[in-house]
């Protein structure tokens, strides 16, 4: 029993000191390449995921700023790199990559929130129709109550006989 | 008194004015959605406030450190995302041709984000270290600090008889993210500085 639990606490020691080593000794330059990567891939999927919201028509200024803050931050992590500062590349990465996927997020919520270019259209269209009909609609009555009015008019003046003897 | 047929074409006219009134909303979005001219532009401006097209470096050294401006302008009609990849060359070695982007590798990039109209310039500073010369034969370039970043350089170039000087030239290379590629692809722009080690 004794060497059992004693088994137990030595593979548990052994797997903290393993979990621990990259804290130890910083990460490698794997680790660093990997990061690098992944935020790449981000920043690269967060921009078509911008692109794809502003072609709904949502002012995407907003998210390309965030976009700007999350480049800047691979190419900070892309210095820290190239100076074989691989812990400071994977945080600058990490970063870069939280921020993208912010972004990503931020503007998928905004696409589904707009109303696309075809419905706003629609939208247009239907109250230009709306707009035209009633105007139509107002026309012809106008047309029709002049008309009555003009005939009416017409109806009552009364012929003015010429006597062509004054002429002559 | 106007005739009835008179009355008749003024509320015909009326009516087809006010229908083009009614739609006209239409039109205005069919022809915003018209696409324009779409380009990018890139530029790179010399030393100064403001900086202008001007008081570029042109004769350097291992002693003193120099800067340009560069700046991007989104003219595509879309947001769009660039890098731009700064390269070093001696008289030798190539330059981008057409839409292919020249065979060096980048020592320095950054990525830019842009809305269709917006404009955006940063600054590039650069020195150079372990500068030799072999009399009036050769000169070579051991290292070169782009902004923060400290690049292996180790390039040579051969004295240039008819300018009199060991040039070379920094470039800088426009790469635009091409939605159908899925990926960023040179975007057939560069500008470039040629420079006089001394």
């Amino acid at each position: 029993m004794r060497s059992i639990i004693s088994i137990t606490v030595f593979v548990a020691i052994a797997i903290c000191l393993f979990a621990s080593l990259p804290h130890v000794f910083g990460a490698s330059s794997q680790d660093a390449s990997s990061a690098l990567a992944n935020a790449k891939q981000a920043l690269q999927t967060a921009f078509v995921n911008v692109l794809e919201a502003e072609k709904s028509g949502v002012n995407v200024s907003v998210l390309i700023y965030q976009l700007n803050e999350a480049g800047g931050s691979l190419t900070s992590a892309e210095t820290a790199f190239s100076n074989s500062d691989y812990s400071e590349t994977v945080n600058l990465a990490d970063v870069s990559e939280t921020l993208a996927n912010g972004v990503s997020t931020d503007a998928a919520a905004m696409k589904i929130q707009a109303p696309d270019w075809f419905s706003s259209s629609l939208t247009t269209l239907a109250v230009s129709f709306l707009a035209s009909g009633v105007f139509i609609a107002i026309l012809t009555l106008t047309w029709l109550s002049f008309k009555r009015y003009y005939l009416r008019r017409m109806s009552k003046s009364r012929p003015k006989v010429i006597d062509y003897a004054d002429f002559e | 008194m106007p005739t009835l047929n008179e009355c008749k074409r003024f509320f015909y006219v009326a009516g087809l004015i006010g229908l083009i009134l009614c739609f006209a909303p239409n039109f205005v979005r069919v022809l915003d959605s018209q696409p324009e001219e779409q380009f990018s532009e890139l530029y790179v401006l010399g030393e100064g406030q403001p900086p202008m097209a001007e008081n570029y470096p042109f004769n350097v050294s291992a002693v003193g450190s120099y800067y340009v401006v560069l700046g991007i302008v989104n003219h595509m009609g879309v947001s769009m995302y660039y890098s731009v990849d700064v390269k070093f060359r001696n008289e030798s070695e190539s330059l981008p041709n057409g839409d292919v982007a020249s065979p060096l590798s980048a020592l320095y990039d950054y990525r830019v984000f842009l809305t269709n109209g917006q404009a955006r310039e940063d600054t590039l500073a650069f020195s150079f270290q372990d500068v030799l010369t072999n009399g009036s034969i050769s000169c070579s370039v051991g290292e070169m600090h782009l902004n923060d970043t400290l690049v292996q350089l180790n390039k040579t170039a051969l004295w240039d008889n008819e300018n009199k000087g060991f040039y070379y030239q920094l470039f800088i290379e426009l790469w635009a993210y091409n939605d159908t590629q899925r990926g960023l692809i040179y975007n057939d722009r560069f500008v470039g500085r040629w420079l006089n080690m001394t």
